[in-house]
This record gives structure tokens, C-alpha cells and sequence, in this order.
């Protein structure tokens, strides 16, 4: 015997019907166990469906968990994500078309209340996310959506239900589902599984950790990377930039005459072309070699003796080659000088990092700067020929020996060289051969000034940057070592 | 009684603080729907065997004082029991007050299709207009929770939040239902 059972509300009415195949005997009210059909109808808004128990579960589960969503505000997880609002206008269309192909029965309420404030909230349905969906509408309203199943297997499936419910219409159908779940009699092994959502289902929370993790990871990543760079050394020295544009005062600089070499027995001259002085006081050493080569292939040309010098040339010093420089040939000597000028226009800059090129430490420096005053008092026996302040700037080689001199100001051009001290110490490769200061050595440059009160200055002579300025190693072709020299 | 409810799964046994918050609020709107709802508290109390939970009116305020939000907040925090035993008297009293629950809703949803403002339905009028006394009464204004209901409006959207609330209260499982949404995004 069939058995019928119906829960109604005003807005809701479920009606089962199935079988009792519990046996029970003299029961007041037997017990629906098998469910054969199911139909809920929705009277306010004229619509209905039939369905099987399984899709009645369904069902019932989606009210419930939708009902606890209404009390609650958050969204069980087994409910399906609600859709974005895109596509909202299409699916209204849509939806009022269904409405209004309906028999005048469809609620005028819902439908007007769709018209006016619900429009550009309505959530586009896939139906792939479940055979009931239901999703918040606005502020007080509620979206329900069914595709009920085919009547019988091979049917095709009744059209959906898309229902805009009133929170009292929603209300109905959810205390509709919760009379059959407290119903002992109807479907006993079906129950109402009421439970809280978890914080870990929260959606905000789940977002709020994907987007954590980026900022984890990328500090993190610093931290690593800064325990990384805590390992390394710090730099002991600092390089700068080696390449620096020349001003106008370093070209003149250039442009003047060098230092006077012992021997050549000639006041500087003005005129670079012609100058038998040879020194690019700033001249980085890294420019050296190549200069050297250039020199190389000039010297060729020109010179008569000096095939095997060439090759010779990178080993010989710098220092010592001025003298024999100054006594070569003319052709020669215009030859040697043009190479320096071609090696001083491509050279940069001399300053050096940190006070340390080569040879000399800030410690040398000092020492030297001693011994080239002292040795200065010492050669300077006529103190009173001297009217004015003399400046020079002397070349001295790592072995303290002065290598070279240039006077700086008009005094100094104009004062009676075989009077000067310094001439007197000026080292002279001829008569220590051998004994000179080392190939490729740079010089340290002093400012030496012999003042018009007969005492001497000795100083440091700094670069723009405040570094003290050092003279490159002097061309290897220029070196007394030379074959033929 | 109280075995109706499932004790939930927290860290600490007692109610949070937001349930704490939304089980006075509701009772605030029980006592905004009902002239006579504070003495109805207590009396419901007393028809549901649960006087060892709430054993007075004094009780029942020291118990509503839980709500982080009151004036008159004490730092104690409610037990689970106590906020069971305050879910089932609001279920029991909403369901004595379904008929005037449901002609509320319906009046705002009426108002709504129509356009009209919430004070055209005499009774929804009278509900809101005593909700905002109570709440301006009680409720700690300096709180900056609080003080972000200052406009009428914000207030009115509280009380009808609560009256959905309500209705659901009113079902068959309203109890548990209510009692296990208050624990959403609680438990563990």
C-alpha cells in the first residue's frame, strides 16, 4: 500500500509517496521507507517538479546547508561556489522570458521585484555545478535553481526551475525540508546533518593564504640571499671607474713640457712636436703596453739599430730610458716623442684607488718624501741664488732616486738649472747602469718647492680626486739597454 | 535540554566572542519585537528547566554582558552551556512570536517591491524604531565596532537582519540550526 505523506507551508508543500517495507504490524502511522516520488510545489510562484529520491536528497541537503548559510552568513563549502556576476543581464533576459511564458500564476511580486532593484545582481547558472543551486540575491531575495530529472530513464529532462524566492518563500521550503528530516516516520535513515563551517573552509581565510605565500616566498628569498652576501668578504679595495674624459688643464698638462731628463742639456721647450721631454704625467699603466707597440712599429721605420730593441723594449724601464732618450738622434727622438704624445692623448687618468699602485704604499710615500727633502738640503748649497719661490715636480722611483723634474712655474723655468739641487741628485742611468729603478716601474710625483727664504717643501703631489698621482712606467724603447746605445 | 545541541569542537570551551555579541543581539531584538520580552526571557527560562543556567533576571543581564559590545561589558566570557541554554529560550520565544516575525518579513519584502520606505508598515516601524533605542541604550557607542552603526539606516539593516534571523529560529530545527551557524567559521 502506498503510503502519502505531505508537509505544507504557505509558500512550500512536499509531498512523498512510497512504500513501508518495515512489516511493522499495528503501527498508529506506518513509516515511509522507500521513496517513491517526490513533489515539491512552489504554490505562490505556480511551479513544481517530481523528482526520485535521489535527487530529493540532493535536494533537501542544498536547502539545508543554504538555510544554515541565511543565519549565518558563510557558505558551506559543500555548496556549490557562487557564480560570478557576469553574463548577469543575459541570464535575466533569459529568466524573464521564463517567467513569462508561465500562466499568470507566477508570483507578480517576485517578478516586479526582479524588474527594479535585483537586475545586476543575478548570477549567471552553470549547470554543471549541481542539479540544485541556490545563491543570495540582493539583500533579502534568493536564487533557486533545479533542473529536475527526466520523469523516466530515456526522457529527455523537463525544463529547469529558475526561482527568485523572498526570504519567507526561502524560509517555507527549508522548514518544508526540515519537518520530513525531524519526521521518524518518513525515511528514517535520512537525517538532518547539521554542522558547523570549519575555519579552514572560510573562503577568505583560504584566499588570504594564497596571498600570502608570495610575500613569504619573496622574503624568504631575501633572507637567504642576505645570509648569502653576509658570508662574502668585504672588499679591502674599491676600484673606481678608470676611464675619465681629460678637462681642458689636464690637455694643456699634456701639452706642456714633461720632465727634463739629465743630459739633454736643452731648456724645456713650449713646443710639444719638437720636445725631447717625453712625460704624460697622467698616464693610467694599463695604456703602457699598447703605447709600447705603437712605439714599436714607429721606431721600426725610423730607427737604423733598434730591430732587436723592440722586443727588448718590453723588459727595459721606463725611468731609465729618458736620458738615452734625449741623446738619440733628432728623427728619433721626434719619433719617441710623438709615441708619448699618442700614448698620452689615449691615456685617461692616473689616480690612483687608494694610495697603492705598484710599488709604493702610503707608508713608502712617506719615507720617500723624507728622503727627497733631505737629499734636496743636502745638494742645495747656493740657497741664495734663489729670488723666488721654485716650483717642480719631481719623478722619484720607488728606490727613492729622482728620475725626473719638471719646473712648474715661470721662477723655476727661468732659474739657472746647473744650480738646482735637484739637478745635482737627478739619477743618471749612464753612470749606474744597472742599478735603476726596475722596468715598468712607475714614479711617484713630488711637489718640490724652493722657496725664496732658502727652505725646502716637499709634498705629495694629488690629483683632482685628492689621490696622490703617480707616473706611469716610461716606454721601454727609451731604455739604455738598448742595442747600440 | 541542552543535549539537543551539539557541543562544538573549539579550542577553549566557551562561546566566542562574536556569538557571545550575536545571542544578545538577538535577545535585543526579541525584547524590540515583544513589549514585555525581558520578563518573557525569564520566564522561558523557567518553563524550559533550564533555571540552573539562567536562575534570574540579574543573571540573565550578567550572562548578556559577555557581549563585548555592552556598556556594561564585564570580561567574562560565556560558557557553552550558558549560550546553549540562551539559544533555546530565543528559539522558544521566537516561535511563540512566529505569526508577528512572519508579517514583519513580509511587510519589508511588500515594502521593497513597492519602493517604500520601512516606516510606511506601522508594526516594522514600531520593531526597528525600538531595536535603535535599545541599542543606543546598551551597546557601548565609543566601540569602534559600535560607533560604525551611527545613521538610523545601518541600525534598521541590523534589526532586519536579526528579524531573518528570527524567522529561521522559528523553523522545526530552529535551535539547531541557529546554534550551529553561530559556530560557523568557529570551529576548528
Amino acid at each position: 500500500m502506498n503510503i502519502r505523506r505531505q508537509y505544507s507551508l504557505p509558500n512550500c508543500i512536499l509531498t512523498l509517496e512510497g512504500l513501508d517495507t518495515t512489516g511493522e504490524e499495528g503501527a498508529s502511522r506506518p513509516c515511509l521507507s522507500v521513496l517513491l516520488m517526490a513533489r515539491c510545489q512552489f504554490p505562490m510562484l505556480g511551479r513544481e517538479f517530481g523528482c526520485d529520491r535521489d535527487f530529493f536528497e540532493e535536494f533537501a541537503r542544498t536547502l539545508s546547508l543554504y538555510g544554515q548559510q541565511v543565519i549565518s552568513g558563510v557558505r558551506s563549502p559543500n555548496l556549490s561556489e557562487a557564480p560570478d556576476l557576469l553574463g548577469a543581464l543575459d541570464e535575466l533576459d533569459e529568466l524573464e522570458d521564463d517567467l513569462g511564458s508561465d500562466d499568470g500564476a507566477i508570483a507578480t511580486q517576485t517578478a516586479t521585484a526582479v524588474a527594479t532593484e535585483q537586475k545586476p545582481e543575478t548570477p549567471k547558472i552553470d549547470p554543471e555545478s549541481g542539479p540544485v543551486q541556490v545563491y543570495p540575491l540582493g539583500r533579502s531575495n534568493h536564487r533557486l535553481w533545479i533542473q529536475p530529472p527526466p520523469p523516466m530513464e530515456g526522457q529527455a529532462a523537463p525544463a529547469p526551475l529558475d526561482l527568485e524566492l523572498s526570504t519567507l518563500q526561502l524560509f517555507d521550503v527549508v522548514e518544508v525540508v526540515d519537518q520530513f528530516y525531524a519526521d521518524p516516520r518518513t525515511l528514517p535513515d535520512v537525517a538532518l546533518g547539521l554542522k558547523s563551517v570549519s575555519r579552514r573552509d572560510l573562503p577568505g581565510r583560504s584566499a588570504m593564504a594564497e596571498r600570502i605565500w608570495p610575500a613569504v616566498i619573496g622574503t624568504s628569498t631575501l633572507a637567504a640571499a642576505a645570509g648569502v652576501m653576509f658570508l662574502l668578504p668585504h672588499p679591502e679595495t674599491v676600484e673606481r671607474p678608470e676611464d675619465r674624459v681629460l678637462t681642458p688643464e689636464e690637455v694643456d698638462q699634456l701639452n706642456q713640457p714633461a720632465l727634463s731628463v739629465p743630459g739633454s742639456g736643452e731648456p724645456p721647450q713650449a713646443n710639444p712636436n719638437s720636445s725631447p721631454s717625453i712625460t704624460p704625467l697622467e698616464a693610467p699603466a694599463s695604456t703602457t703596453e699598447d703605447g709600447g707597440t705603437d712605439e714599436e712599429n714607429k721606431t721600426d721605420t725610423d730607427g737604423d739599430d733598434n730591430a732587436d730593441g723592440a722586443e727588448e723594449s718590453d723588459q727595459s724601464s721606463a725611468p731609465r730610458s729618458t736620458a738615452p732618450v734625449a741623446r738619440r738622434s733628432h728623427p728619433q727622438r721626434q719619433a719617441v716623442s710623438q709615441s708619448f704624445r699618442s700614448q698620452a692623448e689615449r691615456s685617461k687618468t692616473a689616480s690612483v684607488p687608494d694610495g697603492k699602485v705598484g710599488t709604493f704604499s702610503p707608508e713608502m710615500l712617506s719615507q720617500l718624501n723624507v728622503i727627497l727633502r733631505q737629499s734636496i738640503d743636502e745638494a742645495w748649497s747656493d740657497r741664495k741664488a734663489v729670488k723666488e719661490d721654485l716650483e717642480f715636480r719631481v719623478g722619484v722611483s720607488a728606490d727613492g732616486k729622482v728620475v725626473g723634474y719638471r719646473p712648474v712655474n715661470q721662477p723655476a723655468r727661468e732659474f739657472r738649472s746647473d744650480r738646482l739641487p735637484l739637478r745635482k741628485i737627478l739619477f743618471n742611468p749612464v753612470q749606474s747602469r744597472g742599478t735603476g729603478p726596475k722596468p715598468s716601474e712607475s714614479l711617484a710625483l713630488f711637489k718640490v718647492i724652493l722657496t725664496d727664504e732658502g727652505q725646502t717643501q716637499v709634498s705629495l703631489l694629488l690629483g683632482s680626486d685628492g689621490k696622490p698621482v703617480f707616473h706611469p712606467p716610461l716606454p721601454s724603447q727609451s731604455s739604455d739597454e738598448q742595442p747600440g746605445e | 535540554m541542552l543535549s539537543r545541541l551539539v557541543t562544538p569542537s573549539l579550542s577553549r570551551p566557551e562561546c566566542p566572542r562574536r556569538v557571545a555579541r550575536q545571542i544578545d543581539l538577538l535577545l535585543l531584538a526579541i525584547e524590540a519585537l515583544d513589549l514585555g520580552g525581558s520578563e518573557a526571557i525569564v520566564r522561558s527560562a523557567k518553563e524550559l528547566n533550564l533555571e540552573s543556567v539562567v536562575h534570574s533576571r540579574v543573571h540573565l543581564w550578567r550572562l548578556r554582558t559577555a557581549n563585548a559590545q555592552r556598556d556594561a561589558h564585564q570580561r567574562r566570557s560565556l560558557s557553552l552551556d550558558e549560550g546553549k541554554a540562551l539559544v533555546l529560550i530565543i528559539t522558544f520565544l521566537a516561535r511563540q512570536l512566529t505569526v508577528l516575525v512572519r508579517q514583519l518579513v513580509m511587510g519589508r519584502d511588500q515594502l521593497q517591491v513597492r519602493g517604500l520606505p520601512l516606516d510606511h508598515h506601522f508594526r516594522l516601524a514600531d520593531y526597528l524604531e525600538r531595536f535603535r533605542a535599545h541599542f543606543r541604550a546598551r551597546m557601548n557607542l565609543k566601540r569602534t565596532a559600535v560607533a560604525a552603526y551611527n545613521t538610523d539606516e545601518k541600525l534598521d539593516a541590523l534589526a532586519l537582519e536579526l528579524l531573518e534571523c528570527l524567522l529561521f529560529c522559528t523553523g522545526t530545527a530552529g535551535d539547531q540550526r541557529l546554534w550551529t551557524g553561530l559556530f560557523d567559521g568557529e570551529v576548528a
